[in-house]
């Protein structure tokens, strides 16, 4: 059955000090000005990208559809602590958090609505044989579970940069992160990925 | 040098990442509305539907409520004193408003988990009137029209009782000072007890989610999908005491999808019953979603079939031809 992925009020009051103390800037951090963007500017350019990026992640739609909201209703309420062109990595970095609220929630990995989320993988096979097609849903179906194998923190590193092209300075500059961790991070996460694979792949 | 798998990896590591980066596609058109109007941003959406007072409710409902979570902080004195005055025309408790502005934490997640799942009714709608997008919120540099102007039809559509002094409260709210704004707050809060009074009924159920069953539309109106998911007697998210459709559709909507998430595919199928004018394929894809929960594929190919006989281009069009291929 599908997990019930609610976002409760314990929960999102933890999300909120949790980024609060994520989102804290060493003293060594050059200050920006606020964002001059207001939500709504910020929705039309970004909430495509931030669905597609929590998909990625491996997110099914309807979770995708929740994550993306919550992660723009922090961003709305925290729009004064947004730096100007830096909103991007904000939402992508709350989006993380969001994520992994979610993943608490859930009490576990990743568990997909029923039925209807299959169907839409052969979204975009209409002209595609049957058996095509069944081979393009487990495909689709083993990458997925594959990603979703990944430890988060690793997962996010690794999409930005396997999937996104990020480099890992801007993987850096995006998570706040220092370099040396997100190299570490990524060295590990690859490691794991191949390691996946040729468990899942015989 | 490079060591990405992108680059380096063996066959079926770049498949599996070749299939990952095909994976996302796009938002729907409803998950985006209902985003926006979570943000209170939904009033382009209303303009661009040309459905005067809909989701842009439901929106600023939210921006409302989220407003002791630090919205409020970002909002003008203009804007108070928009809140006061649409409080004031659709005969809401002022100081409700205004005890989300020192509201704790805590009480700022249960609003937001309220507004998750909260009916949003005709009172709580109008109330959400009064915050003006958040796109033109920020922008204390923006004209404003006049206040009465601007929320004068709120009155119309909501059918809470209305403040006898509500003219009065809403010409003084006019001024942008903040002090002004700041004096009208406590003024509001000294009429508390007769706003009370005037709050029996109807609205003082709304303001705190309860809609009485008597207050929902009539269901006579709304056709049932299906004789065998009667009309709900439980939680019908669009029992709200004013004619707003599309608000009533899209949460009754979002309330649907989430119960089918939950496990409660009955209950999702019985918020389902009523008609759908707005969203009537969505709907229809929500109570598939909720037949195949419930196992009954049979029933979900047979729905697919008709959406798709008479919506063949819609987005959702694919989904659909895929599952009855997959339930044949």
């Amino acid at each position: 059955m599908a997990a019930a992925l609610s976002i409760d009020a314990r929960s999102t009051a933890d999300l909120d000090d949790e980024i609060d103390g994520q989102f804290a800037h060493g003293p060594e951090r050059k200050e920006r000005a606020p964002t001059r963007c207001t939500v709504r500017e910020l929705f039309d350019a970004h909430f495509d990208a931030l669905w597609g990026r929590a998909r990625r992640l491996g997110l099914s739609d309807a979770e995708a559809d929740d994550a993306a909201q919550e992660a723009f209703l922090v961003a709305s309420k925290k729009i004064l602590e947004i730096e100007s062109g830096r909103e991007a990595p904000f939402l992508f970095r709350t989006l993380t958090f969001v994520v992994r609220n979610l993943q608490r929630s859930a009490a576990r990995r990743y568990e997909r609505p029923v039925g209807f989320d299959e169907a839409s993988l052969d979204s975009d096979s209409s002209a595609v044989p049957a058996d095509a097609q069944l081979v393009r849903k487990e495909e689709r179906e083993l990458a997925e579970t594959v990603i979703a194998e990944l430890e988060l923190d690793l997962r996010v590193v690794f999409v930005m940069n396997e999937l996104e092209g990020f480099s890992m300075r801007q993987i850096s500059e995006w998570l706040d992160l220092p370099p040396g961790t997100v190299a570490s991070r990524l060295r590990r996460a690859r490691e794991e990925f191949r390691a996946i694979v040729k468990r899942r792949v015989r | 040098m490079s060591d990405r798998i992108s680059d380096l990896g063996t066959e079926d590591e770049k498949r599996i990442l070749d299939t990952l980066r095909a994976t996302p596609g796009m938002p729907s058109s409803a998950a985006r509305t209902r985003a926006a109007a979570a943000l209170g941003i939904g009033v382009a959406v209303a303009a661009k539907t040309t459905i005067a007072g809909a989701v842009t409710s439901a929106g600023a409902a939210s921006l409302a409520k989220a407003a002791p979570i630090g919205i409020f902080s970002t909002l003008t004195a203009k804007v108070v004193g928009g809140t006061m005055i649409a409080l004031a025309v659709s005969g809401i408790v002022v100081e409700r408003s205004f005890s989300h502005h020192n509201a704790s934490p805590a009480d700022s997640s249960s609003a937001r988990e309220a507004r998750a799942s909260r009916v949003p009714t005709g009172a709580s709608a109008a109330r959400a009137e009064d915050v003006p997008p958040a796109a033109s919120s920020t922008n204390t540099d923006e004209p404003r029209p006049p206040a009465a102007v601007e929320f004068a039809p709120i009155a119309n559509v909501v059918s809470a009782p209305k403040l006898e002094d509500a003219p009065v409260v809403a010409t003084e709210a006019k001024r942008s000072d903040p002090s002004e704004s700041r004096k009208q707050t406590e003024a509001s809060r000294t009429t508390k007890p007769d706003d009370e009074r005037a709050l029996a009924g109807p609205a003082k159920n709304a303001l705190a989610g309860e809609v009485p069953i008597a207050d929902r539309p009539s269901r006579e109106a709304q056709k049932p999908l299906d004789s065998a998911t009667p009309p709900s007697k439980t939680e019908m998210p669009a029992a709200a005491p004013r004619d707003s459709g599309f608000e009533r559709e899209l949460l009754a909507l979002q309330s649907a999808k989430k119960s089918v998430r939950a496990g409660d595919a009955k209950g999702a199928l019985e918020i389902l019953s009523g008609r759908f004018q707005f969203f009537e394929v969505e709907a229809d894809v929500a109570r598939i979603e909720a037949l195949l929960s419930l196992g009954d594929r049979t029933r979900a190919r047979e729905l697919a079939k008709a959406v798709l006989q008479e919506h063949s281009d819609v987005p959702q069009a694919e989904r659909l031809r895929a599952l009855i291929r997959g339930s044949e």
